[in-house]
Formats: C-alpha cells, structure tokens, sequence
C-alpha cells in the first residue's frame, strides 16, 4: 500500500474550516419569538437523549469530514500491489468464426469466449489499455487502445460470431499494427483453435497466449450439397462427415420447397463420410438437406441447394457448320441447341440465347448473344479490317477463374471495339479479341476470331469457358452462384430486371439494383438466399444458397494454435502491479455527499 | 350611538344585543337585577311556601291561606339580582404578537363581553394584569357606562412580564364574598402558576372563563435552521436548531399543553375556550364563545 500523489494529503488541511464553520454556524442568529415558554421545554425534552443529541447534531459533521478523507486520499492516489494475470497493454482476439457458434460449451463457445474476454479487462490494471479484435475471415478493430472499461466491455458484449471462417493471420498484423511495440503489450486469442494461418509472421512485437474455448470434437455435419440437370432429370448428391470419434446414427431429411420429400436413415462411422444420391427430384426452387438429430453445432447441419424447375434454356446457334461450338455447347445440360443455317436464318422465334458464327444480322433480335467472327463492320464495335496477331493474353477476370487462357494463339482477327465497361477476357497486340458487356436489355459476348484460326477450341479450357460464359450470359439459367458465409458474391441478375432486391434466410431485405451491376454481396449467414427482381413482365424471384461446406468450421474439436514461428517473449516481468483505488475513493465520496444529503433533509 | 370605538365596526354591536352571559349555576349579585339569584328574597316571582317560625317579617305571611287553612305560611320569593363580571385581561408583552395581534382579539372580545353584560344589567369591571394587578376600571352597572370600559380597554397597552398567579391572587383578594364571573383572557405562556390564580378566582367564589388567545405562528410556527430565541418578555435566549422534527415536537408540545390546561379547567369547573389571534371577533364571540355556551 502507498501513495502516488502524497503532497495531496496536504488537502486534509481544509478539515479546520470546516470545523470553524461549523461552530460558527451553531451560533444562530437571534430571532424574537412572544415567548421561548414551550420552546424551553422542548430543549429540555431533547437534553433528556444528550448523547444521542450531541451525536445527531455532530453527524452532519461526521459525514463531512468522513468525505473530506476520502477526497483527500482520492488525490493522493492510494495503491496497493496486486497480482495480475495481465501484463502491459491488452489485446483481445475474439475468434468469431462459425465453430465459436458451436454450443458443447453453454451457452455457446462465443459467449464463453465474450466472458473470458470480461473477466480479462476486469483484471486489466487501470493505467494500461485494451484492444479488441474481432478475428473473421477479414479481422476488424471493435476499440482500439482505450482505458474506457465501461465502452470496451459494452463493445465486446454487443459483438457476434459469424458464419465465415478465423484468419488468424490477419487478426495477429492488425494487432501488430494496433501495438506498434511502443509499450509491452499481450495479446490473448479468444479461440477454439479453428483458423486459418498459412504463413509464419515473423517476430510479434508482443507475447502470445491462447485462451482455449470448447471442449468438445462430436460433430456431424453436411459437407456438400448439389444438384445437377440431366436428361432424366435432376440429380443430387451430398455428402455427410461424421467429424467426431463415436459413430453417429443420422437421419438425412430433404425436402423440396418445404415439403418433405426423402428419408435416408444410415450410420456414419467416427471420423468417417457417407455419399448420399438421389435421381429424379423434383423441380423445386429450394431442395433442403437437414440432419437429425441436430448436434451442438447447428450450421452444418443443414444444406440448400437452388437450381430452379430444371427447365432447359434455349438457344439457336446459326452457322455454317462449327463442329467445337457445337460441342462445348451441348455439354452444357441446362441448354437445349437448335442449330440453323445462315440461309434460313429468321430473327423470329422464342430463343433465350442467339449465337451468330460468322454473321451478325443487322437487327439483333431479343435476347442474349454469343457472337463469333462477325463479318466486317456489321456493328459498332466490329473493326473494319482483318489483322494478323502475333501474341494474345488472358484478361484479368472472374470469369476466367477456371479457364486457362494464357496459351492461345490466333492467326487472324477482326479487333473488337467494345465499350469502355467491357469486360475484356482475352486481349492481343491487335485489340481485344474477346470480351463481354451489357447493353439495355441483353448481354453480349463476342469472339473477334473464327475459332478455326485459333487452337483455342482444342485446348481444355474451351468447354469451361463456353460454360462460363452461357452462364454469364444466362444467369437464370445457372444454378446461382456458389456462395459461402463470409465471402462476397456477384448476385445473378436477369438483364431485363429494372431494380432487384436480396432477402437473407433471416428475412433481411435490401435493394440492390439499381444501380447496375449490383455491388457484390457480403454473404453473413447460411441458407436460401431470394433474389427478387422486377422487369417489364412483373415480378421474378430467384435463389441461390449459402452453406457452410467448410471442414475448417465443421470440425470444431478444440485445438492449440498453429505453431508460430517467432514469438516477442516479454521476459522476466512481474505479475505484481500496482492497482489504484481513487476510483473507488471518488465513488465514496459521492455515496458519503448523498448520506449526507438525506441526513441533512431529514432533519437530523 | 355618536361615539365610536376602534374595538369593534359598528355594525357589530346589533348582533350582541340579543345576547346574555350564560353562567354555569345561578349567581347572586350584589344589587337587584335581571337575573335569577339562588337567594330567595324580595321579587315579584314566587317561589315556594314555608312555615312562619318568630322573627319572620310579617308582611310575607300569606293571609289567605290562613283564611283557607287557619296556619301561618310564609310567601317564598326568588331574589332577581344582577351580576358582576369581572374581565381580567392579561397585558404581558406576549399578548403583542400575531397579525393581528393577540392584544387586538383580547380587547375585542372583553369588549364585547362587557357590551353583552351591562346591555343584560350586570356590572362590568376590568383588571389589566402583567406581573401583579396593573390597573383596574371598578365595576359599572349602567348601560351607558359601557363607553368607560371600552376607553379602558383602548388605553391599555402591553408590556412586561407575566405573573398570572400573583395578578389573580390579587384580583381575588379584592372581590367581596359576592359571587360573579371572572373571565381571563390571556395567552398562558408563562412560568408563572396560574393554576394558584385560578383556583384563588374558584375560592372567591368566582364562575371562570379562561379563554386562551395563541398567535397562529405560536400554533404553527415555520421558521427554520439555527436560532438564538429571545423571549420578548425576559429577554431570555434560547439556543435551538429548528428542523421538521423538532417543529413536530413543538406542535406536540403545544397540544400537551393545551390538553393541561383543558383538564385542569375541566377539574376546576372552568369554561376553557382556546381562540386563534387571527380569528375576526363575530367568529370569536358569535361561533365559538356561543359554542362553548359562555354566551347565550
């Protein structure tokens, strides 16, 4: 125990004028009454109880002085040395990622996670500052450095878990870069071990500790989920994994557009996966998964898979004959080709996709278009003359994700002149020689080339190229997007929708369009997700599914940390800190001012 | 009425004209008047026969019934005398305080009083009491003498202390063995025993009406925090710290008293009537002294 500010005691001082004042305020002033006959007997019943008297007369000074002491040892600044777990400042990582969701630990591993973190900046001492960290797939500052107790622990009480994963990586530099190694700090991960974290770090500017949450490995859950068209129909296919050591008996549920449609009941091995498959499902906006019974984490636990009725696009492909479009096209399940030639080519007909091989009528009929080496100047963004080309590169796209397009070559082409919002995927000394845009009403792909004059058509990434882009072309016609909480997703949207709207499976519902293209879309939770969309024909409404599918996440067995290269060791510090009490003291005096207050109003 | 008096408007009077001083038992004064004395003796109401014994005067045999029954009766009549009200009023320095004060209401009412007496024929005195008997206005019987006690009453002023037991010794030691009705009106704030004075007033033979006039800040008082109290009669201070608990045991305190003196008037036959100061004087004579059947 000991005194930072001791000068301060000087204050006690002020207890002498108090007492004056107090003396002086006992001599009333005099006031003429017609008689102190009864007054003088009062005063003789009151002298009766003299010590209680003279001790409620002197409780007014009691109180005053009993807080004078308080405020003078309040600015003296008191301290006793106590012991602390917590050395330097604080920097709190609370991992909040779908395993924390997991509730082995009641009343879940994030709550327990958001206690522990409480209890540590209860112990932080008073001079030294928090940081918290809410550690996601992108790990964000909830407050950083505060010696504000009161807004640092109402900041961890108000934070959620997501559904994405734990990069601890990024979590671990930004606390790096929060400490900067000015003062010594620790920093505590709040974590079941779940995260990711592919590369050492180097040295950390500070000392490391892992605050293990959860306690238990048994979980089951539905690794993947999809559905896909054939000619028979629609087939699907999931997978179960059984990520604890005991067998499981499962009961697998689907269901199509809320009705229930299958039971698989099967056991699953600890450790273990299990394939299921179904053929000739229904046509339904919605196919559910669910297992039952339900374990103590709930987010694998069931699976959504979108894919509308089945019902096949079509598309009419007009050419003189091109064996490898022909192909790569009638891969594709969702679309059903009709194939005519130039000749008897008419702009009528109810075609959702037009591909021209060779030719481009003058006026473009409704719909989207695939268009390949089109005849000299017929449109706006044709070139007028043929060019050689001697070396080609791939754009930098989504849409390439799959297809490799690095090693194409091609003999001779007519340079595209698409608009400056194209989306150029293959680019070439000459121009571009394959891009993608949109114009009011439909989307466009063109091919400056005939594929004959190019070894595109016999490279590998020809079929999935012609996939991705009927998909782009035709977003309705996909099965949606393949998004997963925690990341960002490009929400498929009809060209011919005027505004579109997102409801999460929460019920959350926000515009998204216009304006178009719509803003990538964050996922935050798991399951259909509605994308509702208005065009001249009234009102669409298409869905695509979230789900979890992430073994990181499913196995939620508690884990150490992956090991760290480097770690800053703090060194020889003591446990013992110094913990100061004017706080407390401040808060006395007030109760004491208030007990003072009632004292005086009630006449004592 | 061509004079007037600042004791009361003089719209006042009218009402007390139809009023007499009730008395508890009858009461023999010292000359004849209107009211009916326990005596028997020389008036035209009779009362009672008796057997004539010698020495009885003659003249009130009753010859008829002699005639009739052949023995000596004696006519009995019932004596009409008046009475003698004395207004003692108490003239301490105390009496001055209140708004209005209660000097003013004192006055007042033994005025009125002494209207309502001598307009019925009974003699009105005055004594102004402080520490011993002031000064005295001797009994007058006459209608017309009431501007005499009214003067006196103007003319009295407060000042000094009270000693109501020496006062109404004095007072008592000057009455004749007559009995009359004796009204004090005082605030009884005092150390003296006026418990002597009164029970000396009883031995005189003397009906009492003690009526207690309180200033309403004597009854309520408000003032607060810390004081030094000089008492307005001694100069005497008192040191209090006034709060609302010890304003409470004040009130407490004034009922105790108020209860004392109730009880010991009770206990001695006393008319006891507490009036407020700021009280007008038709509500003080025609409500409450005419409740508490002190008039009638």
């Amino acid at each position: 125990m000991g005194l930072l500010a001791p000068s301060a005691l000087l204050f006690g001082l002020l207890a002498v004028p108090i007492i004056a004042l107090y003396l002086l305020r006992l001599r009333g002033s005099e006031r003429r009454v017609s008689s102190t006959f009864l007054w003088r007997q009062i005063v003789r019943d009151i002298e009766a109880n003299t010590l209680w008297q003279r001790l409620r007369r002197n409780l007014l000074l009691f109180l005053q002085l009993l807080a004078l002491a308080a405020l003078v040892l309040a600015l003296a600044r008191p301290y006793f040395i106590g012991v602390s777990g917590i050395q330097g400042d604080l920097v709190l990582v609370l991992d909040a990622s779908a395993s924390m969701q997991a509730t082995d630990v009641a009343p879940s591993r994030f709550a327990e996670a958001r206690q522990t973190a409480l209890r540590l900046i209860d112990q932080l001492p008073p001079a030294n500052v928090a940081t918290v960290i809410k550690m996601g797939d992108v790990p964000e500052v909830l407050v950083a450095q505060s010696r504000d107790r009161g807004r640092v622990s109402r900041v961890i009480a108000e934070a959620r878990p997501t559904a994405g994963g734990a990069n601890l990586d990024s979590a671990l530099s930004l606390a790096a870069s929060v400490v900067r190694g000015e003062r010594p700090a620790q920093v505590v991960v709040l974590s079941d071990g779940n995260v990711t974290s592919l590369q050492p770090l180097g040295l950390l500017p500070f000392e490391l500790r892992h605050e293990p949450i959860g306690d238990s490995a048994s979980n089951a859950g539905i690794a993947a989920f999809s559905t896909r068209h054939t000619e028979a129909g629609t087939d699907g296919l999931a997978r179960i994994v059984n990520y604890g050591q005991e067998a499981r008996t499962i009961s697998l549920h689907l269901s199509a557009d809320g009705s229930l449609y299958d039971v698989r009941d099967f056991e699953v091995a600890g450790g273990a996966d299990r394939t299921v498959r179904w053929s000739s499902l229904p046509g339904a906006a919605v196919l559910e998964l669910r297992l039952i019974p339900g374990d103590t984490f709930a987010l694998d636990d069931q699976a959504w898979a979108t894919g509308g009725s089945g019902d096949k696009v079509r598309a009419l492909l007009v050419s003189e004959g091109n064996h490898f479009l022909e192909k790569a096209l009638s891969l594709q399940s969702g679309i059903e080709v009709t194939r005519a030639a130039p000749d008897s080519f008419s702009p009528e007909g109810d075609y959702d996709l037009w591909v021209f091989d060779g030719l481009l009528p003058p006026v473009l009929p409704n719909g989207a278009m695939l268009a390949l080496d089109p005849p000299v100047s017929a449109a706006a963004w044709v070139s007028s003359a043929h060019v050689r080309v001697q070396s080609t590169r791939p754009g930098r796209d989504e849409m390439l994700r799959y297809a490799d397009l690095s090693n194409v070559h091609v003999r001779e082409a007519l340079p595209l002149l698409p608009p400056p919002e194209a989306r150029v995927l293959l680019d070439s000394d000459r121009g571009p020689l394959l891009a993608a845009w949109e114009e009011p009403g439909r989307r466009i792909v063109a091919f400056a080339f005939d594929l004959h004059d190019s070894d595109l058509p016999l490279q590998p990434a020809f079929p999935i190229l012609v996939q991705d882009l009927t998909q782009w072309l035709l977003p309705s016609m996909g099965k949606g997007p393949v998004a997963r909480p925690g990341a960002t997703v490009e929400v498929p949207i009809s060209p011919e929708a005027n505004a579109a709207w997102l409801e999460t499976p929460s019920g959350r519902r926000a515009q998204i369009a216009p304006p178009f293209p719509p803003q990538p879309f964050l996922v935050e939770e798991v399951g259909p997700h509605r994308v509702i969309y208005e065009t001249s024909d009234g009102r669409k409404t298409d869905y695509f599914a979230a789900n979890l599918f992430n073994p990181m996440e499913s196995g939620i067995g508690p884990s150490e940390l992956p090991p760290l290269e480097a770690r800053q060791e703090l060194g020889e510090t003591s446990d013992r800190v110094p913990w100061e009490l004017s706080a407390w003291l401040a808060l006395a005096v007030l109760i004491i001012l208030g007990a003072e207050w009632y004292v005086y109003s009630r006449g004592y | 009425m061509a004079r007037r008096t600042s004791l009361f408007t003089p719209d006042f009077l009218p009402k007390l004209e139809a009023l007499a001083l009730a008395t508890r038992q009858s009461l023999a004064g010292s000359s004849v008047g209107p009211r009916r004395s326990p005596r028997l003796g020389m008036s035209v109401e009779f009362s009672d026969f008796r057997n004539y014994t010698p020495g009885d005067d003659y003249r009130r045999i009753d010859w008829n019934a002699y005639a009739r029954l052949e023995r000596l009766f004696l006519r009995l009549y019932r004596a009409e005398e008046n009475l003698t009200v004395s207004l003692l009023l108490d003239t301490s320095r105390s009496l001055a305080w209140g708004q209005p004060s209660k000097f003013d209401l004192a006055r007042q009412v033994a005025g009125a009083l002494a209207y309502v007496a001598l307009v019925n024929g009974d003699r009105v005195g005055v004594a102004a009491l402080g520490d011993d008997l002031l000064a005295r206005l001797p009994p007058v019987s006459d209608r017309a003498q009431v501007w005499r006690v009214w003067d006196f009453l103007e003319q009295l002023q407060t000042l000094g202390g009270t000693d109501l037991g020496k006062a109404l010794s004095s007072v008592a030691a000057r009455y004749s063995r007559r009995a009359g009705l004796s009204v004090l009106v005082s605030d009884l704030l005092t150390d003296s025993d006026w418990r002597v004075g009164l029970r000396a007033l009883r031995a005189s033979r003397q009906e009492v009406v003690l009526l207690q006039v309180l200033a309403p800040e004597e009854i309520n008082p408000e003032i607060m925090g810390h004081w030094q109290l000089v008492d307005d009669e001694d100069g005497s201070l008192l040191e209090v710290t006034l709060t609302a608990r010890t304003l409470e045991e004040y009130r407490d305190r004034l009922s105790a008293y108020t209860r004392e003196v109730a009880s010991f008037c009770h206990g001695h036959g006393i008319s006891f009537v507490q009036l407020p100061s700021n009280l007008s004087i038709e509500d003080a004579v025609l409500r409450l002294l005419r409740r508490a059947r002190i008039v009638a």
